[in-house]
């Protein structure tokens, strides 16, 4: 009785289903209306990796530590972006998804790396050449610095003081980490200390 | 320390920050790049929706035309008791916890 009971409803579940899968599928089918729908949501995609490059770069050099380079961590952030761009839905700001995504990405990329001792998904057309305004040396040992100090931190910090840097409001940072801004305050009044505590001998 | 000079180590730290991705110059063939992301997909994942769009075609010939409406209602009706249930159950549960 029960087993009937549950294949009866499990076949009602699987025609619904079949129904709202065909559907969906004989929608985006057709013909012209998809190609210029594909076409409009590749420029915006194009526009997205223009406009958030910068940013993504940044958080990338944060987390590439040695043998992952920011180039490979920046590939797979753009590689995932692209890949979950189809389920964006528009009810976030577009850089607070960009940011989710480069920080989800960045965070888990130590740990895949070491499983699966896998190599980045190298992408021809995307291009890293040295700019003309490069840092001389006395911002690059800056850099270093910062770079140091900020990897002393926790791995929720790290992911705070990266956002903050980036001039984003305690609210953004909140959406970001999923976490309350009374939260991010309490955090970011330790980080802040202790990477002043840290930075400033090396400044001097 | 002073709160001004804080301040000013502070905004150091900010414009570090800022020059940090002025190093490298980053360009796009957008051209190209749609094409590579869509082969770098991996085979397994290629392989698992060719799988799902056999099973989905395979299933919607067995079921085509044969469902009314009235059962589709049906069966979302009672899916909505059934889900209504077993949230009360666990609260329930939770509760007792």
């Amino acid at each position: 009785m029960l087993q009937e009971f549950i294949n009866y409803y499990l076949n009602k579940i699987n025609e619904i289903s079949c129904h709202i899968l065909i559907t969906f599928v004989t929608n985006n089918n057709r013909g012209q209306k998809k190609y210029k729908m594909q076409n409009q949501e590749n420029l915006i995609f194009n526009q997205i990796l223009e406009d958030n490059k910068a940013r993504i770069y940044r958080i990338c050099r944060i987390y590439a530590v040695s043998p992952i380079e920011p180039q490979d961590l920046f590939q797979e952030v753009v590689f995932h972006i692209w890949k979950s761009y189809s389920t964006f839905k528009g009810k976030s700001n577009i850089s607070t998804w960009v940011y989710k995504i480069a920080l989800n990405v960045c965070n888990r990329s130590k740990m895949q790396f070491e499983r699966y001792n896998s190599k980045t998904t190298r992408l021809e057309s995307i291009q890293f050449v040295h700019s003309e305004t490069t840092p001389d040396k006395g911002e690059q040992l800056k850099y270093k610095a910062l770079r140091d100090c900020i990897s002393l931190l926790k791995e929720s910090e790290k992911s705070i003081v990266v956002l903050y840097l980036d001039d984003l409001p305690y609210k953004k940072i909140a959406v970001i980490t999923d976490l309350t801004e009374n939260h991010i305050a309490v955090k970011m009044k330790r980080i802040k200390k202790l990477l002043l505590k840290c930075i400033t001998p090396k400044l001097k | 320390m002073l709160k001004q000079e804080e301040r000013e180590a502070w905004q150091e730290i900010k414009e570090i920050w800022g020059k940090s991705s002025q190093g490298e110059k980053i360009s796009f063939q957008f051209s190209k790049l749609i094409n590579e992301l869509n082969n770098s997909m991996s085979q397994w994942e290629k392989d698992a929706v060719k799988s799902d769009l056999i099973k989905v075609k395979k299933s919607w010939d067995k079921y085509k035309g044969n469902v009314s409406q009235w059962e589709k209602d049906a069966v979302s009706k009672d899916l909505t008791r059934i889900s209504k249930l077993f949230k009360i159950f666990l609260k329930k549960l939770k509760r007792k916890n």
